[in-house]
């Protein structure tokens, strides 16, 4: 558990060996001098081992805790949760808790993660329209760094899982992907750029920037400031009882970099670039679609809700099975973004 | 001095709603929810469509009757035997209900904020004001109950609005939830969360112009039913299993999980200081109405004294149940057929045979 209202300098970490959370907390009383109160607690860390186990019961006792708020963040850590809060160094912040916090908002300006909370997880978890999943997180240190260098350049930024981005910073902690959950059973895990495509079809998205193929040198990127022009619209209609998914996405956005070589004030220009990113973005969203549905057969995305109005009482909708249903989903994407020129410059 | 007793037509309005207000704390949109699924707020409508009907048909049969209480018409019917009868089944009823939500409440109470204080210093800290309240009357309660429905009503608005980020319209369906048999017919026995029925029976002898009474029951049953469709669509559109899980409080589930911006977190306290004062409301009018009866029945020079009597019994009742499950229990049982039979079909049967004898009398 994350969270802790003192300085951050002055927190400790306190592991235990133990047979429940609350026994585990009694333990932790008895050795230290104070009560251990988790009404602060902004963050529950589970690791990745625990997590393919299953995490049910300790949900259940988490939501079922008077002290823990519903808004405080589930995280899976791709390290022990031990080693997670022991090598996370707060910067800029020097309350922890509030570090915590501000940290894990991060995803309402890059779209590379989702801050679900408690009551989204278990909300998620007991529903019968949608599967639960939560931030991924890590520790990222140079042995962990994964060198994409062989992707494409507009495919490397996004294509990073906690602790496997190429960055240096005293922050050992990075929180980046999406843990992907079947019941209460983590069954894989979404990259960066996976999870804002997610973002992007949840209706979640704040803004982000991205990296597109730049039309004019295939060898450069195109970097795009984007947010929703309109809300995505999602239709799910069942064709002999497979589930065929349409996704319309309306984005806007401007463009961050400039090139000499590019006139943003061009038509044509805009045009293409547009183009280029509605491509690229469709892929990517199916990209994402395709794999929860086939590789981990989770419907993370809710797409439930879409369908679950054909159906007139509840034991219909049960009988249906839509969680087991979403595995044989199919999928159309399209994306229409509307760019607003550069920003101070249009050309040099 | 009974005059001096007689309440105006808001102060009766907000006692009606004050106690579906209560009602609605005391988890009620659960009890609906659970009963019917999905379709609770269809079932909410339909159930609210049959209590405003119920309301006109109550508000018809007392024309008969213009400055009478059904206690007094159960004399007019049955005579004393008939009276008595009645009377004590609306004290035992009034008695039971403020017991068990009392005890309810302070539970709640006891196991978010007051975890190591003994149960009894709640149910006194609940019953000690009420007992002095009610020596000065029905017409302080009722005015102080006017100040306290409009904070309880804005709070219950807050709550609704403030969680409608998190709502996802698509959690009312299927629209038939548990299927159409326990949305339309099964679920007409949630007509009991209309309990606020019982109160309007003994409205009108405390009225300062008893024509007014269908005015003031129709527009406290609306709003009554208006909140009531707020808290269950609520409710559903945000836990989605909400139809299977069985909580304390649900709305206080709701509160929790409001914020406002960064800075405005853990608002739920708030919220129980508005619905302790809201209690405050209910166990007085609740005890006022049944001094009222007992000054019907039982011929005692100063009956105001009587108010520590009914406390007592109030707070005996309240010591009966072991734990929150056998509330939940009668809940749900034994109190949901004792309102059906009490209040909407005894009280109407009365009603009825009373306009006919009424009828027969004037031919």
């Amino acid at each position: 558990m994350v969270g802790d209202s003192s300085q951050s300098k002055e927190s400790t970490v306190t592991t235990v060996d133990c047979s429940s959370i609350d026994n585990g907390i009694g333990l932790v009383n008895s050795y230290i001098s104070k009560k251990v109160n988790l009404s602060h607690c902004k963050a529950i860390v589970i690791s990745e081992e625990l997590a393919y186990e299953g995490i049910s019961e300790y949900i259940y006792t988490l939501v079922n805790n008077l002290e823990i708020r519903p808004n405080c963040n589930i995280i899976i850590s791709r390290c022990k949760a031990s080693d997670y809060l022991e090598n996370s160094q707060p910067t800029l912040e020097s309350v922890s808790a509030r570090y915590y916090e501000f940290t894990l908002n991060s995803s309402e300006y890059t779209g590379f993660t989702e801050n679900v909370t408690l009551s989204d997880f278990y909300s998620d978890m007991l529903s019968t329209t949608s599967q639960a999943h939560a931030i991924l997180g890590g520790i990222n240190t140079d042995s962990t760094h994964q060198d994409h260098s062989d992707l494409p350049p507009y495919d490397t930024q996004g294509s990073y899982k906690a602790d496997e981005t190429p960055i240096k910073s005293e922050t050992g902690l990075e929180n980046m992907g999406i843990a992907v959950f079947n019941n209460d059973k983590l069954v894989g895990e979404l990259t960066g750029m996976e999870s804002l495509c997610h973002l992007l079809v949840v209706d979640k998205l704040e803004s982000a920037t991205i990296g597109v193929p730049n039309p004019y040198d295939t060898n450069s990127v195109i970097s795009l400031y984007i947010t929703y022009a309109k809300k995505p619209k999602i239709s799910v209609k069942l064709i002999n009882g497979t589930p065929y998914i349409e996704c319309n996405i309306k984005l806007t956005g401007s463009i961050l970099s400039l090139d000499e070589n590019v006139n943003y004030s061009d038509s044509y220009t805009l045009n293409l670039i547009e183009d280029y990113t509605n491509s690229y973005l469709q892929q990517n969203i199916a990209s994402y679609l395709y794999k929860t549905s086939k590789k981990y057969k989770s419907d993370i995305g809710n797409f439930g809700r879409h369908v679950i109005n054909n159906y007139s009482t509840w034991n219909d909708w049960i009988e249906s099975d839509w969680l087991d249903n979403y595995k044989n989903a199919f999928f159309t994407v399209k994306v229409d973004t509307t760019l607003q020129s550069s920003q101070l410059y249009t050309k040099l | 001095m009974d005059s001096l007793q007689k309440i105006g037509k808001f102060e009766a309005i907000a006692l009606i709603i004050m106690i579906t207000i209560n009602q609605i704390i005391f988890n009620l949109p659960n009890t609906i929810i659970m009963n019917t699924g999905s379709s609770a707020w269809l079932n909410v409508i339909v159930i609210s469509i049959v209590a405003i009907l119920f309301c006109l048909l109550i508000c018809k049969l007392f024309k008969s009757f213009p400055t009478q209480d059904i206690v007094d018409i159960s004399e007019y019917l049955g005579g004393k035997t008939l009276k008595t009868i009645v009377g004590i089944l609306y004290i035992l009823f009034f008695i039971f209900v403020a017991g068990i939500f009392l005890r309810y409440l302070s539970s709640s109470l006891k196991l978010i904020y007051f975890e190591k204080s003994p149960i009894v210093f709640l149910l006194l800290l609940f019953l000690i004001p009420v007992v002095l309240t009610i020596k000065l009357g029905i017409k302080p309660v009722a005015q102080v109950n006017l100040v306290f429905t409009p904070i309880v009503l804005f709070s219950m608005l807050i709550i609704l609005f403030a969680t409608a980020k998190d709502f996802v319209p698509e959690r009312i369906f299927p629209i038939l939830g548990f299927g159409a048999d326990k949305t339309f017919l099964i679920g007409l026995n949630n007509i009991f969360t209309f309990s606020s029925f019982a109160y309007l029976y003994f409205l009108i002898p405390v009225l300062k112009e008893p024509k007014d009474f269908k005015f003031i029951a129709v527009t406290s049953i609306i709003i009554s039913a208006i909140y009531l469709f707020l808290s269950v669509v609520c409710l559903l559109m945000i836990f989605p299993f909400i139809a299977f899980s069985d909580e304390m409080l649900s709305v206080y589930l709701l509160t929790r999980l409001i914020e406002f911006g960064k800075f405005f977190q853990r608002v739920d306290a708030i919220f129980i200081f508005v619905w302790i004062l809201s209690t405050f409301s209910f166990l007085s009018i609740t005890t006022g109405f049944i001094n009222r009866i007992l000054k019907k029945l039982i011929k005692i020079k100063n009956h105001k004294e009587m108010s520590y009597s009914i406390c007592a019994i109030i707070f005996s009742v309240a010591l009966i149940f072991k734990n929150i499950s056998d509330m939940k229990y009668i809940q749900n049982t034994l109190l949901k057929y004792i309102v059906i039979l009490l209040v909407f079909v005894i009280s109407l049967i009365i009603l009825i045979l009373a306009n006919l004898k009424h009828k027969k009398e004037k031919v």
